[in-house]
């Protein structure tokens, strides 16, 4: 639900935009070519001309069309309303101005094969234009616009609403409705509820609603985003058109494409080599000024920590107040006291929790600079910008595997952000061979620490990686 | 004042074992370093030593400077040598 309504919004940015932008390009065209008509063209009366562009007229016009109605009418009862409201404006959208993206982007993630039959009918489009001799041309796109300003030029512009309009509605409307019926095709309005709401009863959909929207501001969601994306070292390139961010990843497995799709992204394109897309709507562009300089605050912040060295633990920012540190794992909270080793059960190595994973994967509890990964990948130290030295042990006694089992992700002196992978671990290999799978998480310059606690709905509970475990007090 | 002495527990100076190193260095008034041929670090910081890599059989040299620097010297030398027991 939260996905459609924000899906909702932005079409109609986007409609809104788009048709701003198409009715400025067309004066401009249109006035371009009456004054400066260098060659013989559509609109400049060629009557050869626009026998390519009319197999365009009758897709956006009528088949794209068709297909929304197809897919509001496969929307389950209760979501009828918004996707009336979604597939109207891109219906009208396609209509007016011959963009086709909100319809396209509607299915073709969900349903590659409704792609496949969208490429075929368009051949069919073509050819069927061709045998009525149908010439219409466009200066942007096969739109109603479009149609109006070269009305002059048109050569059986007749057929394309009487013959050839018709049959591509009734194509696109019969294969949607029956593919989307027969596989079971999850079309806006389909989504299982449990995709976007967890089991909340809300009786309505707007109190759904209300519970699932995140109450993160802008440069947060840009925050958990770039977190989600494994973080400012994993990508090696970033850009954004007008609804998605494009990026290049340095490995596409440290990508959380499920919490990127809690974070509101309606579709995320796996292209290979780490191409990656995701789809963020009429934001993406925001997102990505908003990440960019995020990875340049975090890399230069967080590299003003000297590196190891004899100045470490001294150098102590400024903040004062209350910082928090998450779970790097997902399992259960305990405190350190249980851990079944006396040097970390004494916290002579410090004080903080420890977690019982309950899989192999451990990802950064905060932002900051990772200062150690031990030869082995059992262990990692870490410190954030407020020099809180963070040491993340895997297990007891794991130092004896000598490696086996552990695949650090992370080298020494890399900048990660909170959420980031650092180490994946084999969980059966390492219950059975170490001492223990409790992992200890604690702050080992606990001189710069005037108090912590694990907060209250993380101790003694099983909890997911990233959740706030841990809250510090600096001195 | 300085000395040279080689890491003999099997391991290295992995977490536990640089716990009780900087536990130890911690209780002196003395400022503690140890250095190898390449880095130095705070003998008082446990990330600073964890983040030497040292395994056994590394040469490192400790250096203490205060006025209890022969006690905390002989203190972190026959810890070592002691291999943490």
């Amino acid at each position: 639900m939260k996905i459609l309504l924000r899906g909702k919004i932005y079409l109609t940015i986007f409609c809104e935009f788009a048709l701003c932008l198409k009715v400025m390009f067309v004066i401009f065209i249109t006035f371009n070519k009456c004054l400066f008509t260098r060659k013989k063209s559509y609109f400049a009366g060629d009557p050869t001309a626009g026998r390519f562009m009319a197999s365009e007229f009758p897709i956006m016009l009528f088949g794209l069309p068709a297909a929304t109605l197809a897919m509001y009418l496969r929307a389950k009862a209760t979501k009828r309303k918004a996707i009336a409201g979604i597939m109207l404006s891109a219906a009208l959208t396609s209509i007016i101005t011959g963009i086709t993206e909100p319809i396209e982007f509607s299915f073709i993630f969900v349903a590659p094969i409704l792609y496949i039959f969208h490429v075929c009918a368009a051949f069919l489009s073509g050819f069927l234009t061709n045998l009525f001799d149908i010439h219409l041309g466009y200066t942007f796109s096969a739109s109603i616009i479009d149609f109006i300003v070269g009305f002059f030029n048109q050569k059986n512009g007749l057929m394309l609403f009487a013959v050839v309009g018709p049959i591509m509605f009734a194509l696109y409307f019969t294969v949607f409705y029956w593919l989307i019926g027969a596989m079971d095709i999850k079309t806006p309005g389909r989504e299982d509820e449990d995709d976007d709401n967890g089991s909340e009863d809300g009786s309505s959909g707007e109190g759904r609603r209300s519970i699932s929207v995140q109450p993160v501001s802008a440069s947060d969601k840009a925050r958990e985003v770039l977190a989600a994306l494994g973080g400012a070292k994993n990508i090696r390139a970033l850009d954004a058109c007008i609804t998605r961010l494009r990026l290049t990843v340095a490995n596409i497995d440290n990508v959380n494409k499920a919490r990127l799709k809690g974070l509101g992204a309606a579709g995320i394109m796996d292209a290979g080599g780490g191409n990656l897309q995701v789809i963020f709507g009429v934001e993406s562009d925001m997102l990505k000024d908003q990440i960019q300089s995020l990875m340049k605050q975090d890399l230069s912040s967080v590299a003003s920590v000297t590196s190891v060295g004899t100045s470490v633990g001294k150098n102590v920012g400024t903040n004062v107040g209350s910082i928090t540190i998450n779970s790097p794992m997902n399992g259960e909270i305990i405190s350190v006291d249980s851990i079944p080793d006396q040097t970390f059960a004494d916290k002579i190595l410090g004080d903080g929790f420890a977690v019982i994973p309950s899989n192999g994967e451990v990802y950064a509890p905060m932002d900051g600079k990772i200062v150690q990964m031990f030869r082995t990948g059992h262990a990692l130290g870490m410190v954030s910008k407020d020099g809180i030295e963070l040491l993340i042990h895997v297990g007891i006694d794991t130092v004896k595997m000598e490696g086996r089992g552990f695949k650090a992700l992370v080298k020494e002196g890399e900048n990660v952000l909170a959420g980031t992978k650092l180490i994946e671990f084999d969980l059966a290999l390492i219950s059975k061979e170490a001492k223990s799978i409790i992992s200890p998480v604690v702050i080992t310059n606990m001189d710069v620490i005037k108090s912590l606690e694990i907060v209250a709905n993380a101790k003694g509970k099983k909890v997911n990686q990233g959740s706030t475990v841990l809250k510090i007090n600096l001195k | 004042m300085e000395k040279k002495v080689i890491i003999l527990n099997d391991q290295g100076l992995h977490a536990r074992p640089a716990g009780i190193l900087v536990k130890a260095a911690s209780q002196f008034k003395s400022a503690v370093e140890i250095k190898t041929d390449k880095k130095a670090a705070n003998a008082k910081s446990l990330m600073s030593v964890m983040g030497l890599g040292l395994v056994k059989g590394s040469e490192i040299t400790i250096s203490a400077t205060g006025e209890d620097e022969v006690t905390a010297l002989e203190t972190l030398v026959t810890l070592i040598n002691s291999k943490f027991a």
